[in-house]
């Protein structure tokens, strides 16, 4: 073979060489990226939920709101780090509308949730963690 | 190495010429092996017309058509005239030594040698030695000599008036061939080189985005399991779904109520949330709109109480 074929065989052996280096470089670079992107799409929006659903300070939040309640209606007013179980009773139409929309306003989930009306007066009674 | 010698490697050239120093390019001196040379006194002024007489002129002195190349140069009153065969040149230098025509630069003729000839003979090897016999530059055996110091031929030789070697077209073919496959080959070179260069590019870039993960990693080190991931999202999503869906609930319910139309209980269940609305009969028509629009399942206890009940997602 002569040497012009050679040294031109080399410089397409390395121009494959290159052509195909770049290619498995980009296929590995996109699956990778698309992959890190799914995995930091995943870590925020868990951060995120975990910000929302296990908001810090809750507990001094609920004692701000049962605070405006008074104590003689407070059948059961548990208020922990992170759960609070609650009992009150005797509440008028407009003490239990704002209770109960300011407790759903609050990022706690239910466990319980009942409401009874006695006459004019309701009973509230609710299991909130967070 | 120098990059500042723009001359090229001087070579005196004769047969019996070998052990050539490697060099870009070669400048000759041709010996008179490989030239013919004829003084002849000829009416004209200029060298182009002495060039075309030249030919004619050699005619006779020349063994064979050889592809013979013709130079002129003014001698005093007369004109020297130079033949000399390109292709026997090329074929020698690439035989002898695998010099490739188009390492050949410039030509000169050992007659132009005259003035250091004059003074001493420049020894070509052991044996010849080339002198001066009637005026023209000659190879003799050293025994026919009676000098006993001889010139070394080096560089600082070179003749003052060069001569652009003429290659033939076989060779010169050879030669572009050579040098399209160079420039061919160092394109394919350099575009490989692009690509590999632009592979590790994608290579940093995906370190980057990667190096990006870890930094996330760092921050929420008990993510980095794709299982603990799953379960923690999981987790959240199924409460973030149930607890949005309670308080769709909650707000369809306070949109049934009225003056007229109270709520009686409520209670949350594990995928329900019902509730017991008395109502005024005139409200009815209402309360059973707005729940169907909500998508609750209302059932009449009574005319004044209805039963509604809406399914947690």
């Amino acid at each position: 073979m002569s040497k012009n074929r050679v040294v031109i065989l080399l410089a397409l052996l390395i121009l494959a060489g290159g052509i195909l280096f770049l290619i498995y470089e980009k296929k590995s670079y996109m699956q990778r990226v698309a992959q890190i992107k799914q995995e930091r799409a995943e870590i925020e929006k868990i951060a995120t939920l975990k910000s929302l659903w296990g908001a810090k300070g809750m507990q001094k939040k609920l004692h701000i709101l049962f605070k405006r309640v008074p104590t003689a209606n407070q059948e059961r007013l548990k208020i922990e780090r992170n759960k609070a179980d609650i009992k009150i009773h005797s509440l008028n139409e407009k003490q239990i509308n704002y209770l109960l929309t300011k407790l759903a306003m609050l990022p706690v989930s239910f466990k319980k949730l009942n409401i009874t009306r006695s006459g004019s007066s309701f009973t509230l009674e609710a299991l909130c963690v967070w | 190495m120098s990059f500042f010698n723009s001359k090229n490697s001087l070579l005196l050239l004769h047969k019996s010429l070998e052990g050539v120093k490697k060099a870009a390019r070669y400048d000759l001196v041709l010996s008179p092996q490989f030239y013919i040379v004829k003084r002849e006194t000829v009416p004209v002024k200029y060298s182009f017309q002495a060039k075309k007489l030249a030919p004619s002129i050699m005619d006779d002195m020349l063994p064979a058509d050889y592809g013979y190349e013709y130079v002129v140069k003014k001698d005093g009153d007369s004109w020297l005239f130079f033949a000399y065969a390109p292709k026997e040149i090329e074929e020698f230098l690439q035989n002898c030594c695998n010099i490739p025509p188009h390492r050949i630069g410039k030509i000169y003729f050992a007659d132009q040698l005259k003035e250091v000839l004059q003074k001493l003979p420049v020894g070509i090897n052991n044996d010849y030695a080339l002198t001066l016999v009637d005026g023209f530059a000659t190879i003799v055996p050293r025994s026919m000599l009676q000098s006993e110091k001889y010139a070394k031929f080096t560089p600082k030789l070179r003749p003052k008036h060069s001569v652009n070697f003429k290659q033939t077209s076989k060779f010169d073919k050879e030669s572009k061939l050579e040098k399209t496959t160079a420039i061919v080959a160092a394109l394919l070179f350099l575009l490989g080189v692009f690509f590999f260069i632009d592979g590790f590019g994608y290579k940093r870039a995906a370190d980057k985005e990667e190096a990006k993960l870890n930094t996330l990693y760092e921050e929420y080190p008990q993510l980095q399991s794709k299982l603990v991931r799953e379960s923690i999202k999981e987790k959240y999503e199924n409460i973030e779904k149930r607890q949005r869906s309670i308080r769709q609930l909650l707000d369809s319910f306070s949109q049934l109520t009225s003056k007229k139309t109270l709520i009686d209980r409520l209670e949350l269940k594990p995928k329900s949330i019902s509730g017991r609305f008395l109502i005024d009969p005139a409200e009815k028509k209402r309360v059973m709109s707005v729940a169907t629009g909500a998508d609750l399942k209302v059932k009449e206890v009574n005319p004044a109480i209805v039963e509604v009940e809406g399914e947690l997602k």
